[in-house]
């Protein structure tokens, strides 16, 4: 009796809360949040009120205290409705985690609880034009000044960056290190020198309101720095939040929103005199949609199992992230094929789905990036 | 202000009740419940009012151990505190005895400025607890109430689905409410109360706690037999040009006289 | 086992502006039935102000002695009045049975009844029969509709029931018909009530109630926004019925709660049910199931309203209300 999959009682009513607003609240809004490409803040609060938003945030710092398997039930829910809005919730949790993790006991102070509310959106500006996945090409900069340091630099990218009230900015404080220059600070969006480029228009994730972020002489008081200034590994351990699993729950809860469309289309819809259903072509389908979908919980509950249990899960959770996110892009075809032309009117939110898809193999890590870190965890896995 | 809240757990709606052909009762083993939807929406109602008034928000149910689910949803919307009254061993229950038991159960814990309860149960559909309670209990009625108007120390105004149109009624408290979905869509459980719930010890009480009569405690009308309403027949589909069979169809309502 | 102490049957009787509701009509006529299949005698009780004239009525419905409790106090339905002064007339004459209808007043003061005499109340029976062994069954919707149940009273008179709407039919008045007038003169104080009743906000004039309703027209999702409201409107106007709507409608903000046909609304039984783009969710279809006919229009034909219509129509609302409209103007028209 070594397994069990069971999932506590606990986790049960946390998902089903989760389930229950995503289908009541968010869902309905789930198009129209698309179709505008804004930003829903009365969720976002709503979402801050239930305590979804810090739920991996020790509870000593007002955060729920909660496992990571209970926070990636969540976003499996959320994700169903709206991919869009399930983002507002993982970037938030990243950032959280950034900061219960590398801040001061000031700037945990100050910023946690406005993010863990509902009230403060911080968005995370590291991606530049060309430096993606590659943190140590960061070529903005970070100059000490008395008690200042003053940034400078474009950021690309940067989801929920028309909304946020706060910037995670990665930059180098010495390019001459390279990459053990890399550091963080803290900037409130209205710290003059900081500026906000126009929205780019997304084809999914619609509603995350993403823009570039300038940073032109931009002063910050030197206590912003966040973490010790001890370089890039320290900044590195920052990111190794739940965040990624989250992502991966993304797609997966995607995936079995596609499947589930799929599966009632099948069982309503007759041709040549029969329910779809019993068709071979079609059911076959079905079956091996549910299979992948279950391979893909499977690997996410495992890596969420591990970090759960202090065990490393670094190698699990870009299995898992690699795995949903390819998972979830072939589902949403194969539902596709299955409504026909329904799934290609804007009337149905199958397009959304096919259109919200694509970025769970590029965003949080390419699937290159994370076969990248598989691979290296592998050959340490060898020694 | 001090409120109880009366709350049912039935069996979930989403799905139509299942017969047992061996009972010829409804198969309760293994199915979903819920708290009934009216009762929710009392509580609704109850926990705006300490919102506003201050005070505290009691809940309540009649029933055995699995009910206290619907107690911790009502501590983890709102609720302070939380009972659970057991019924006697052997006894069937119905209307009565449930409102009985509550009655003696809010007797003991009281008092209470305010007992609100949902207008009926989504199983039975009786409507019948409330208006039991409150004559029991010796409390101001007021049954079906679509609106809280106003609340003083010594009344409430209400609004009331009467029989012929809404009242506008001010009732002396204490008094018994029982309430309609207008009252309000229940607030979602936050994860932090679900967790705070799950850890409440919920007292359990039994007759000699709450002073009833363990011989009053018992089914006044018998259920003899449930069954499924006859089926409907499935009837004509009509398909085609919209304005023809729209005339088809209202020229056979009034072959058959129905219009 | 019938107590002897306790005899015949009362059918309580709503009144509003000096008439005697249509269900209260019914369930004089039910207890006129009930009474002649237990050969026991058929009262009326009349609680109100100035309702000493609608005695003549009930007496053509069929009721053999007519309580008339007529006090100023009891104006206004209150529970704590009239519960007050039904308990002291049922203490003086002990009626077995007492029917009322199964209406929110009736439920106000038959549940408050219960609670007073701790005697079984059964609420919303379609039916009341005996069986082989003489005892007194009565058949109830419950879960909505979705199932019927069989329940019997035992132990205390009197046992009270209460009537559900169109489910009994009311007997063919008999004019000139008469009986016994018992005027009943009660000790009410107005501390009594515990509760004033300010203002009545009558339905709006020409509404129709759900519950009253011969005809309802119901809107669903289908109908794609609140606008959509008026077009069913115009059809329920055409046959003077009354509006309906799937909680997906009254969700998305559409249209008063009050409207709510189903599980978490109204139950209704009308002659005729007309559902337009409504899907037929399990708890609204409970809610209406009871319908003599029901008439579905639905663009999805594979719809679940359909399989309890009688006539499904397969189209879009907004071809198909429309000459719905102008064809039904035509009937009435030549009525």
């Amino acid at each position: 009796m070594g397994m069990d999959f069971k999932l506590t009682e606990e986790q049960i009513q946390i998902r089903d809360i989760a389930r229950k607003f995503a289908v009541q609240e968010i869902a309905p809004l789930a198009a129209e949040i698309d179709e505008s490409s804004k930003f829903n803040w009365p969720l976002h609060k709503k979402m801050g009120e239930l305590g979804l938003i810090g739920m991996t945030v020790p509870e000593e710092m007002g955060g729920g205290g909660l496992d990571t398997l209970s926070w990636c039930l969540v976003i499996e829910e959320i994700a169903k409705a709206s991919t869009a809005v399930s983002n507002y919730l993982t970037l938030s949790e990243s950032m959280l985690n950034y900061i219960s993790h590398l801040g001061s006991e000031d700037q945990r102070e100050k910023y946690l609880a406005p993010i863990i509310d509902g009230e403060l959106v911080c968005s995370f500006a590291m991606t530049e034009p060309n430096a993606g996945s590659d943190a140590g090409a960061i070529q903005a900069t970070a100059k000490l000044e008395g008690d200042h340091y003053v940034l400078n630099g474009q950021k690309m990218f940067i989801t929920m960056a028309l909304q946020a009230g706060l910037f995670v900015v990665v930059a180098n404080v010495n390019p001459g290190l390279g990459k053990d220059g890399i550091r963080t600070f803290l900037v409130p969006k209205n710290t003059p020198g900081l500026s906000l480029g126009k929205q780019l228009d997304l084809m999914g994730i619609r509603g995350t309101e993403a823009a570039p972020v300038y940073l032109e002489d931009c002063r910050i008081p030197k206590e912003n720095l966040l973490g010790s200034a001890d370089g890039f590994e320290n900044v590195m351990k920052g990111m190794d939040g739940p965040g990624r699993l989250g992502a991966a729950s993304q797609a997966l809860g995607l995936a079995e929103a596609a499947f589930d469309a799929a599966m009632a289309y099948a069982q309503e819809r007759s041709q040549f005199g029969r329910v779809i259903y019993t068709f071979q072509d079609i059911k076959f389908i079905l079956a091996e949609m549910s299979t992948e979908i279950e391979a893909a919980r499977g690997l996410i509950c495992k890596a969420a199992w591990r970090r759960d249990h202090g065990l490393s899960y670094t190698k699990e959770t870009s299995q898992a992230k690699l795995f949903a996110g390819k998972m979830c892009v072939r589902q949403v075809s194969n539902a596709m094929q299955i409504l026909g032309g329904y799934s290609y009117s804007k009337e149905y939110p199958m397009e959304r789905f096919y259109r919200d898809a694509k970025i769970h193999q590029i965003w949080d890590g390419t699937d290159q990036v994370q076969k990248i870190i598989i691979a290296k965890e592998l050959l340490k896995e060898m020694k | 202000m001090n409120i109880m809240v009366c709350i049912k757990q039935v069996l979930d709606n989403a799905s139509v009740p299942k017969l047992d052909p061996a009972t010829g009762r409804v198969v309760t083993e293994g199915v979903e419940t819920i708290a009934n939807p009216f009762d929710l929406n009392a509580l609704e109602g109850a926990l705006r009012l300490t919102d506003v008034h201050g005070g505290e928000v009691s809940v309540i149910t009649v029933g055995n151990e699995e009910c206290k689910t619907v107690l911790k949803l009502g501590l983890a919307m709102g609720a302070a505190h939380a009972y659970l009254v057991k019924a006697p061993d052997g006894q069937e229950q119905d209307s009565w005895s449930v409102s009985y038991l509550l009655s003696r159960a809010i007797t003991s814990l009281g008092p209470f400025d305010l007992v609100l309860c949902g207008k009926q149960a989504i199983d039975d559909d009786s409507a019948q607890v409330g208006g039991s309670i409150a004559r029991l209990l010796n409390m101001t009625q007021v049954t079906y109430v679509e609106e809280i108007q106003e609340v003083s120390s010594e009344s409430i105004t209400v609004k009331r689905a009467g029989n012929s149109g809404s009242e506008i009624i001010a009732a002396r408290l204490p008094a018994l409410l029982t309430c309609e979905k207008s009252l309000g869509e229940p607030r979602y459980p936050t994860l932090k109360r679900t967790r705070m719930a799950n850890r409440v010890d919920i007292p359990a009480l039994d007759c000699t706690e709450i002073g009833a009569d363990p011989d009053r405690a018992g089914a006044l009308v018998k259920v003899q037999m449930v069954y499924a309403p006859e089926p409907r027949q499935r009837g004509e589909l009509l398909r085609g040009e919209p304005e023809e069979i729209t005339r088809l169809a209202v020229a056979r309502l009034v072959e058959q006289k129905i219009i | 086992m019938p107590n002897p102490d306790y005899q015949g049957v009362w059918a309580c009787l709503d009144q509003a502006d000096g008439k005697i509701s249509g269900v209260s009509l019914e369930v004089l006529s039910a207890a006129r039935r009930l009474a002649d299949m237990l050969s026991v005698q058929a009262s009326a009780v009349l609680l109100g102000h100035s309702v000493d004239g609608l005695a003549a009525e009930a007496f053509a419905y069929g009721a053999d002695r007519v309580y008339v409790c007529d006090d100023e106090k009891l104006k206004d339905y209150r529970a704590a009045t009239y519960g007050k002064a039904l308990e002291s007339l049922i203490r003086s004459y002990r009626p077995a049975i007492i029917l009322f209808g199964a209406t929110n007043n009736g439920h106000d003061l038959a549940s408050r009844l219960a609670g007073s005499l701790g005697t079984g109340l059964c609420t919303n029976c379609v039916r009341l029969q005996q069986n082989e062994e003489g005892m007194l069954i009565a058949s109830r919707p419950v879960y909505g509709g979705s199932l019927m149940e069989n329940v019997a009273c035992g132990g205390a008179r009197p046992w009270l029931y209460t009537i559900h709407q169109n489910a009994m039919e009311p007997l063919e008045p008999q004019d000139g018909k008469t009986g016994d007038i018992i005027p009943v003169k009660m000790e009410l104080e107005e501390e009594d009530a515990c509760a004033k009743v300010l203002k009545i906000i009558p339905a709006i004039l020409g509404e129709i109630s759900l519950t009253d309703a011969q005809i309802i027209v119901s809107g669903g999702r289908g109908l794609g926004d609140a606008k959509g409201f008026t077009l069913i409107q115009e059809l329920a106007d055409t046959l003077h019925a009354a509006v309906g709507a799937s909680r997906a409608a009254v969700d998305a903000g559409w249209i008063p709660y009050a409207h709510q046909v189903g599980q978490t609304g109204k139950t209704v039984s009308p002659r005729l049910y007309i559902a337009c783009g409504i899907s037929g969710a399990l708890q609204h279809l409970a809610g209406m199931k009871n319908s003599d006919v029901i008439v579905a229009v639905n663009r999805d034909e594979n719809a679940p309203i359909f399989s309890a219509a009688n006539y499904g129509i397969v189209g879009d609302l907004y071809q198909v209300i429309p000459v719905m409209i102008e064809e039904f103007k035509k009937v009435m028209a030549g009525r």
